[in-house]
């Protein structure tokens, strides 16, 4: 037991610093292309139309005049010390604005993480069952399909179909204009509850349902395959075929035997789809106003809002180094081998 | 592989659905290069008759400057498609150069380059092709070039895994033996084995290219509003969709999806086919 532990215990110290590399590779990422590609971000702030004093001005100020490589190790100190500057527009602390933000996308992102795993190892279980019916080769298409939709359009339609034509769900925004959330946590659904709003909870909750099909759709395509092909595997399985010789319901043997053992996989893919679904997220929160991540990182784009641009950005690579970490501990967990 | 074996190969779901795939892509070459030639109407001819239900005159309907949609999405098919194989296209070198050259040297070399790509990898595609598109501008070919900066790790990881399952194989050990470069080894034994996988890789980085440039455009970061691109016609039923206008958004997302899908099938079902499972 104490030698599982301290194992597993060297693994996650020495998956903790392989963290810093890949954070260090993206934010270099991120310099070189908001910093060295052609495209003075100078002109993210000052018209190029403005006089050249008001421009070298501004470039002095910004600190684009000194040499590259001081630029750089300024940026990452700032990044390490966790200053991300101040926004051009507000002036507020970028931290504390995507403070404001980050809490919406998450609790986004978490509910379009249930409705793909819902329907992803739902369809792919039943598919697999039926893999010699047409349902089989249904569900290859819907999955690709969900897989290769373009995500926002998919969004639109889904409110045409139940905010216009059938008038059952709000269409955009995360809240009634009549309504307010105490900010506590800043996760709005739980701030309702904490606080005992319902009415706002009740309000929120349904205007969150086709935000969370349409990014959990477009993410169940990948998950759906994995289930579909691994129970498809596992039901050929000698101990699948060793149950069924003792006379073991079909059903038990399809949700006791193949599935579990198909799901270790489908888990870690879940981990992996993180980053889909922030990309996802941004045209999610486009279509339905949501005003998470993604919204401010486009209308911060739009805002010539450079510090808050980068700001997003650099805390996108965070989120992904981090999650790619619980991952690689959760998976770690579940299988020793990988500790090896 | 002879014709009995593709006989077979069609048979099996996924040879039909490659199939499938193989049709949608022939059908949209045809109606892109023969654009003006099939469209009905000018793309870009405003016209009174402006957001327009499908009927006979116009079957997708006109939209808010009374463009015909079907001559649209028609004309827009070129530059949408065309963009994203150009975006598929202009990292496919470099991916597959640093692939090659990881997988065959190994060593410290690997562990580097890998470690690189696979960050880039994990990073959300949508994300850095909307950094780099900000930092370029909008334009046909900064989007091109944007929707390019993904795939880069995409081909790296399929050349370098294919690298390393043929490096230790005979006859790259007997051209070692006879005394071949490193170089010579590269170019004439390992790369042409490379090449049906990195085919079947670039269709499905095109499907996703078709993705992100309709992603960029929609967001105002792509292809400029003159030219007729699926993505910018979605973004202009943006202002109209909700109030009933359905079909301006309607049609060009089915134009998208269909055009990924094609691209997605064709490739995964060659993916398939060359997968060491089959053999």
């Amino acid at each position: 037991m104490s030698s599982k532990s301290s194992g597993l215990l060297f693994y996650i110290v020495s998956r903790i610093l392989l963290i810093i590399p890949m954070l260090l590779i993206l934010l270099t990422l991120i310099f070189i292309i908001l910093r060295v590609l052609p495209g003075d971000p100078v002109y993210f702030i000052v018209s190029p139309q403005a006089g050249e004093h008001i421009i070298e001005q501004t470039r002095h100020e910004l600190g684009l005049d000194r040499p590259i490589w001081e630029q750089y190790v300024s940026y990452l100190m700032g990044v390490f010390r966790g200053d991300l500057g101040k926004s051009y527009i507000t002036k507020d602390n970028v931290w504390s604005i995507i403070g404001r933000h980050l809490p919406i996308t998450i609790e986004l992102a978490t509910c379009g993480l249930f409705v793909a795993a819902f329907l992803g190892i739902s369809f792919g279980t039943f598919a697999a069952y039926k893999s010699k019916s047409w349902f089989g080769v249904f569900n290859t298409i819907l999955s690709t399909i969900a897989y290769t939709m373009p995500v926002f359009w998919f969004g639109m339609i889904l409110q045409i179909l139940f905010a216009i034509q059938f008038r059952v769900l709000p269409a955009t925004g995360i809240l009634d204009t009549s309504l307010s959330i105490t900010r506590i946590t800043g996760l709005p659904a739980l701030d309702a509850l904490i606080t005992g709003n319902m009415r706002a909870f009740v309000d929120h909750v349904a205007r969150l349902i086709l935000p969370s099909i349409t990014l959990g759709f477009f993410i169940s395509g990948n998950i759906n395959r994995m289930t579909h092909s691994n129970v498809l595997k596992a039901l050929n399985e000698d101990y699948v075929r060793a149950a069924r010789a003792r006379g073991i319901k079909e059903r038990v043997i399809l949700f006791k035997y193949a599935l579990k053992n198909s799901l270790i996989p489908v888990i870690t893919l879940l981990g992996m789809n993180f980053a889909r679904m922030l990309s996802g997220s941004v045209l999610t929160e486009t279509v339905f106003s949501i005003p998470g991540m993604g919204s401010l990182l486009v209308n911060s784009i739009f805002r010539r809002d450079y510090p808050l641009v980068q700001g997003i950005i650099v805390v996108y690579a965070l989120l992904i180094s981090i999650v790619t970490l619980i991952i690689d501990i959760i998976y770690a967990y579940i299988d020793p081998r990988i500790r090896l | 592989m002879n014709i009995e074996e593709i006989r077979k190969i069609l048979r099996t779901n996924e040879g039909k659905l490659m199939f499938a795939g193989l049709v949608i892509l022939v059908t949209l070459s045809v109606i892109a290069i023969f654009a003006p030639y099939i469209i009905p109407y000018d793309p870009s001819k405003t016209t009174p008759d402006i957001l327009q239900p499908p009927s006979l005159k116009h079957l997708f309907g006109t939209d808010n400057l009374g463009r015909d949609l079907l001559s649209r999405i028609i004309y827009g098919s070129r530059i949408s498609i065309s963009t994203a194989l150009l975006g598929a296209l202009v990292s496919l070198p470099l991916g597959v150069l640093l692939g090659e050259i990881s997988g065959y040297l190994g060593g410290k070399i690997d562990k580097a380059l890998s470690m690189i790509m696979d960050s880039i990898y994990a990073f959300p595609s949508l994300i850095l092709a909307i950094s780099v598109a900000t930092i370029l501008g909008a334009g046909i070919l900064n989007t091109a070039l944007a929707v390019s900066t993904v795939f880069v790790p995409t081909y790296f990881r399929v050349t370098r895994g294919h690298v390393l399952s043929i490096k230790s194989k005979e006859f790259v050990e007997a051209a070692r033996l006879m005394g071949a470069s490193k170089v010579s080894i590269l170019l004439k034994d390992i790369f042409p084995n490379t090449i049906a996988s990195i085919f079947a890789i670039f269709s499905v980085n095109t499907a996703w290219g078709i993705l992100i440039e309709a992603g960029l455009s929609f967001l105002g970061l792509g292809i400029p509003p003159p030219h007729p691109s699926w993505g910018t016609d979605i973004r202009i039923g943006r202002l109209y969709y909700l109030s009933g206008y359905w079909w301006i958004i309607t049609f060009p997302g089915l134009a998208i999806l269909l055009a990924s899908l094609g691209f997605t099938f064709f490739g995964q079902g060659i993916q398939r086919i060359l997968s060491p499972e089959r053999r």
